[in-house]
């Protein structure tokens, strides 16, 4: 039971990594520098202190804190990738599918709407409601668990048609250019129709 | 790498996935000692019985074949687990079929966890394995072994075409054959389940019979059997186990050793090739 628990909780992990980056994207649009405002503190209430002293650009700490969003995303897809190690293992020998097609470029198009919300969005309240739904929606539907920062890694997502006639996404970092010889050893289940090999070599 | 998978007594849902596991699962019996399968033969006590090219038969529609791709199935939820009729165990090669019988599923038992320190467990839903599968296709010689036929039915709901029982029609027209006088409380109805396995089996062999064929078996049948009945040539039924032996004549299993002149009958025949 307690295992099942479990394997919702790395689902909604890897659906929040997903979808992370336009929590980032909300704060730089927000303008919210995070340094700015520890800077902001340190000069108030840590009087003396001689890094403080020296009084680093704005400009410097604002782009430091917007790195620090993109490369908090980063870290939590690299998690998100760790915890597919408890997912559950699947077998795929050769000759499971007979067609396999790359669908990362439809991809991404879905999170640059994703974007467009988080950046039309006012208020923090507003965004969160947002994301919330979002977060629900992507979560409840299945629908896909690619995350735009494993194309940074090289992933990319293919829609296979098994031999029994059903297209279900994988992501892997092979380049898949036929599918006579393709079999998968470490493939890992996302959900029903989505599947991961993480590593896996090219 | 060895994966479970199960069907749901429900036949409209297909073979779920149910789990995988790095190392194997249940180690591989001895399959040695191992005989082709003939429904006249019982095995003895471990022993295997096999059917060769099974992939290619009617009856494996429902079998996994030697490629797998588990992301196909769907997840079995654990809430309908204990509804699985079998699983099957897939360790390299080998598809290892078991049963789900009743007393395998523990819903609501309690006991004692008795490793480390002791205590009591009790609200968990366990599914017991068997050390021993009930049958095994090796997908690379393509065999399948087994021990009881009647626990492949489960798995291949069609395989008991091998060794099915007659129906009730082939069951009236056997006991109204010539060389049969049913008594007339004896109707088709008492017939015994063994018994309508055998009329299957034996009805065939009754009609490549010539008449001179009969009329040997016949005559001979009183010296190894004296409680049933000749009348005019053919046999009086007053009860299954007459019928029984009936068929126990036509099958040629009464038989007198060669040396010791000893009478007796064949409980199970293997066939020398």
């Amino acid at each position: 039971m307690l295992k099942f628990g479990l394997e919702h909780l790395y689902r909604l992990l890897l659906v929040f990594s997903s979808i992370s980056l336009t929590f980032a994207i909300f704060l730089v649009n927000k303008g919210v520098s995070l340094f700015s405002l520890g800077n902001a503190w340190a000069l108030k209430s840590l009087p003396g202190m001689p890094l403080i002293c020296r009084r680093p650009p704005e400009a410097l700490l604002e782009a430091a804190s917007y790195l620090c969003y993109f490369l908090g995303c980063f870290l939590l897809s690299k998690f998100a990738l760790y915890a597919t190690r408890w997912l559950s293992k699947e077998r795929v020998d050769e000759s499971s599918y007979k067609a396999i097609e790359l669908t990362t470029d439809t991809f991404l198009p879905i999170y640059l709407t994703y974007f467009f919300v988080a950046l039309s969005a006012t208020s923090y309240l507003s965004f969160a409601m947002v994301f919330g739904v979002i977060l629900i929606f992507v979560y409840r539907s299945e629908g896909t668990y690619f995350d735009p920062m494993y194309v940074l890694r090289g992933y990319k997502i293919y829609a296979a048609t098994s031999s029994k006639g059903v297209k279900v996404n994988i992501i892997t970092q092979k380049t898949l250019k036929g599918v006579a010889d393709l079999s998968f050893n470490d493939l890992r289940r996302i959900n029903e129709f989505t599947f991961i090999e993480v590593g896996g070599g090219k | 790498m060895s994966q479970v998978v199960a069907r749901l007594k429900r036949k409209s849902v297909e073979i779920c996935k149910v789990m995988s596991e790095e190392g194997d699962i249940i180690a591989l019996p001895n399959l040695d000692d191992k005989v082709k399968f003939d429904p006249h033969y019982k095995p003895e006590e471990g022993q295997w019985m096999t059917i060769g090219s099974f992939s290619d038969l009617p009856y494996a529609i429902d079998s996994l074949g030697a490629v797998i791709n588990t992301a196909d199935f769907p997840q079995l939820d654990v809430d309908n687990a204990l509804d699985a009729k079998f699983l099957c165990i897939i360790q390299g090669k080998y598809r290892l079929y078991q049963r789900i019988l009743p007393s395998q599923v523990m819903r609501k038992r309690k006991w004692l966890n008795a490793s480390g320190q002791f205590n009591l467990i009790e609200g968990e839903k366990i599914i017991l394995l068997n050390d021993v599968p009930d049958a095994i296709h090796d997908t690379s010689s393509d065999d399948l072994y087994f021990r009881n036929f009647v626990a492949l039915k489960t798995f291949f709901s069609k395989i008991e075409e091998l060794y099915r029982e007659a129906t009730e029609e082939e069951v009236g027209k056997f006991l109204k054959n010539e060389v049969m006088k049913t008594d007339p409380d004896f109707t088709s109805e008492k017939v015994s389940k063994p018994n309508r396995q055998r009329i299957a089996l034996a009805q065939e062999k009754l009609g490549a019979y010539t008449k001179q064929n009969v009329e040997q078996l016949i005559q001979e049948f009183p010296d190894y059997v004296k409680d049933v009945e000749i009348k005019d040539g053919s046999f009086l039924i007053k009860n299954d186990n007459d019928l029984k032996m009936a068929i126990f004549c036509i099958e040629e299993r009464f038989y007198t050793t060669p040396i010791s002149k000893e009478k007796r009958i064949a409980n199970s025949i293997l066939k020398i090739e």
